[in-house]
C-alpha cells in the first residue's frame, strides 16, 4: 500500500547531493543519496525525502494519472508530463 | 499539499495515544473494471515501494481467481524475490534510520550499494522472465549471479552491520547475554544502537498485551474483504481478528528463534526484541532462509476468486481479487501498516506503555525508535505533550532525507 510519488528534477544543488523536485505546483528538496547521475528533467520516485529511482516520462505519467484517478491528487491541478522528455512539465 | 502517500497522525498526551491515517487503503480500487492485463502492469507502477510484494500477490490471487495451475518453482522464486526486497527495505531502516538515534549521519553510502546489489540479485534471479506475471512458466535463475550478489550483501552486512559473518553471528548471539556481549565489542550502529538501548533500561519499553496475528486461511478472510465495499472498506482501513487488534511483523515472523524467544523472557514484545527480530530477519535472509509464517493459500473460494497472502518487508499482506468475463470487479489490498498501526494496536499500545515508563519528558527519541522498530511504511507526523510538541523531527526514522512532505 505503499506509494513514492513521481515527480521532476527541476535544480541540483552544486555538490550533487540534494535536488529540488516539482510535483504540480509545489516544490520540495530530497535527497539524492540513493541514486547515481541524476540529471534536471528526470522524473524520480520520491519516498519520505530521498529519490530512489529515475522513472521515464510515460511511467511518471501513468502513475500520477492512477493517483489522480484515486483522487490522491486533487489538489495540485498539475497537467500529467508528457512523453516529451524536452518539454517536461508537470 | 496533501501527502498522496498518505500519512500517519500520532498524538501523545499525558494519558493517551491517539493514532489516524490518511493512508490511501483503498487504493486497489482503482483497477475495477480494468482487464488482468492492465491491472497487472499498471499494480507494480502504483504501488512502488514494495512492489515486488505487490505483484507476488497480485500475481497469485490473479493465478487463483482464473484457476491456473501456479508451478512451484515460480512460487520459489517469487519468495526469494520477495525476500530480498525485504532485506533492503530492513538494510534501509538500520543502514539510514537507526544512525539517527544515535546522532550520527545515516550511512547513505553503504545503503547505495546494497540497493545496488539487490538489483543485481534480483536481476539474476528473474534472469529475463516476468516471473511475477499471472501464469508465468518456470525460469532459469542465474544461480551463480544471485548468489554471488548475495555474498557480496554478506560481505556488506559483515562489516556495517555485524561485525562477523552473518553466519556467525546467528550462531553466536542467541540470548540475552550474548547479544549484550556483542553490542559491547562492535562499533557498527546497530550494535551501538542495541548497546544504548540495554543500557539505559529501555529494553523492555513499550510491551504491550496485543498479540501476533494468528495463520488465516482464505475463506477467513474472504469473509472481510469481500465484494459488499462497506464491510471491506472498514477492514482494511482498520482491521482486528477475533475483535482484537493484532500485529503482523519481522518480530511475529521471528519469535521462534533463540535470540528474540530468550529475549521475550525478559521483554517480551519490548523495544529490544523489536530491533533484535529485525537484525535476526536480516542475518536469516542473507543465509537465504525463507522468511516464515506464509500461510497456505488454497481454499474453496468461488469461481472468479483469488486471495494471496505474501510476507512482505512490514508483515502480511493480502491481496484479494474478483474476476469476471476477464476484468476486475473487486480488489482490495489489507497490508501490514494497518494492523501494526490499528488506532488500538501495538503502536498505540506499546507508546502508551512507553508514556507510563518514562514519562513525557525528553520523550521524543524513544517514541521515534520504538515507532521505527515496529517500521511504518509512510511517513508521519508526531505530537508531542508540552514542550516537545514543536521540536523538529531530527529523530524521526520517516523524515530520513531534507524533505518528507512527499
Amino acid at each position: 500500500m505503499c506509494l513514492a510519488i513521481p515527480a521532476r528534477i527541476t535544480a541540483i544543488d552544486p555538490t550533487g547531493e540534494t535536488a529540488t523536485v516539482a510535483l504540480g505546483a509545489v516544490s520540495k528538496d530530497c535527497s539524492l543519496a540513493l541514486i547515481e547521475d541524476a540529471a534536471v528533467g528526470d522524473y524520480v520516485l520520491i519516498h519520505v525525502g530521498y529519490a530512489l529511482n529515475r522513472i521515464s516520462a510515460e511511467e511518471a505519467r501513468q502513475t500520477l494519472d492512477l493517483m489522480r484517478e484515486m483522487g490522491v491528487l486533487d489538489d495540485l491541478h498539475e497537467a500529467p508530463p508528457t512523453a516529451d522528455q524536452s518539454g517536461l512539465t508537470l | 499539499m496533501t501527502d498522496p502517500a498518505g500519512k500517519l497522525h500520532i498524538t501523545l498526551d499525558a494519558a493517551a495515544v491517539t493514532i489516524t491515517s490518511t493512508r490511501p487503503v483503498r487504493a486497489a480500487k482503482v483497477f475495477v473494471g480494468r482487464d488482468v492485463a492492465d491491472t497487472v502492469r499498471l499494480l507494480p507502477v502504483l504501488f512502488n515501494i514494495c512492489g515486488t510484494a505487490q505483484s507476488a500477490a497480485a500475481a497469485a490471487a490473479i493465478e487463483q481467481a482464473l484457476g491456473l495451475a501456479a508451478d512451484h518453482r515460480i512460487a520459489e522464486l517469487r519468495q526469494q524475490l520477495v525476500d530480498t526486497e525485504t532485506l533492503r527495505e530492513h538494510l534501509w531502516r538500520i543502514l539510514l534510520d537507526w544512525p539517527k538515534f544515535l546522532g550520527s549521519d545515516p550511512d547513505a553510502a553503504a545503503m547505495t550499494q546494497a540497493m545496488r546489489l539487490t538489483i543485481t540479485r534480483r536481476t539474476a534471479l528473474t534472469a529475463g522472465s516476468a516471473a511475477l506475471a499471472p501464469g508465468a512458466s518456470a525460469a532459469a535463475p542465474d544461480q551463480p549471479a544471485a548468489g554471488q550478489a548475495r555474498e557480496d550483501l554478506a560481505a556488506l552486512c559483515t562489516e556495517r552491520l555485524f561485525g562477523v559473518t552473518p553466519a556467525a553471528w546467528r550462531t553466536r548471539v542467541d540470548r540475552l547475554d550474548t547479544l549484550a556481549a556483542w553490542a559491547a565489542s562492535t562499533d557498527t550502529v546497530a550494535a551501538r544502537l542495541v548497546r544504548q538501548v540495554i543500557a539505559a533500561g529501555q529494553a523492555g519499553y513499550g510491551q504491550c498485551a496485543v498479540s501476533a496475528l494468528p495463520d488465516l486461511n482464505a475463506a477467513d478472510l474472504d469473509r472481510h474483504l469481500g465484494d459488499d465495499a462497506a464491510t471491506t472498506d472498514d477492514f482494511v482501513a482498520r482491521p482486528v481478528w477475533a475483535a482484537q487488534p493484532r500485529e503482523t511483523s519481522p518480530l511475529t515472523r521471528q519469535q521462534d528463534q533463540p535470540l528474540v524467544r530468550n529475549l521475550a523472557t525478559d521483554f517480551d514484545n519490548g523495544l529490544l526484541p523489536r530491533l533484535a527480530a529485525q537484525l535476526t530477519e536480516v542475518a536469516r535472509l542473507l543465509s537465504d532462509t525463507p522468511v516464515p509464517g506464509a500461510p497456505p493459500t488454497a481454499a474453496a473460494l468461488a469461481p472468479g476468486l483469488g486471495l494471496s497472502q505474501v510476507q512482505a518487508a512490514r508483515g502480511l499482506l493480502v491481496h484479494r481479487v474478483h474476476i469476471r468475463d476477464g476484468r476486475i470487479i473487486a480488489y482490495a489490498i489489507l497490508a501490514p501498516t494497518e494492523w501494526n498501526f490499528h488506532p488500538r494496536g501495538v503502536v498505540a499500545a506499546g507508546l502508551r506503555q512507553i508514556l507510563r515508563q518514562h514519562g513525557v519528558d525528553h520523550i521524543a527519541p524513544l517514541v521515534r525508535l520504538f515507532i521505527a522498530a515496529v517500521d511504518p511504511c509512510v511517513d508521519y507526523a508526531l505530537d508531542l505533550p508540552g514542550s516537545e510538541r514543536s521540536l523538529p523531527n531530527l529523530g524521526d526514522a520517516r523524515n530520513a532525507g531534507p524533505n518528507s512532505e512527499f
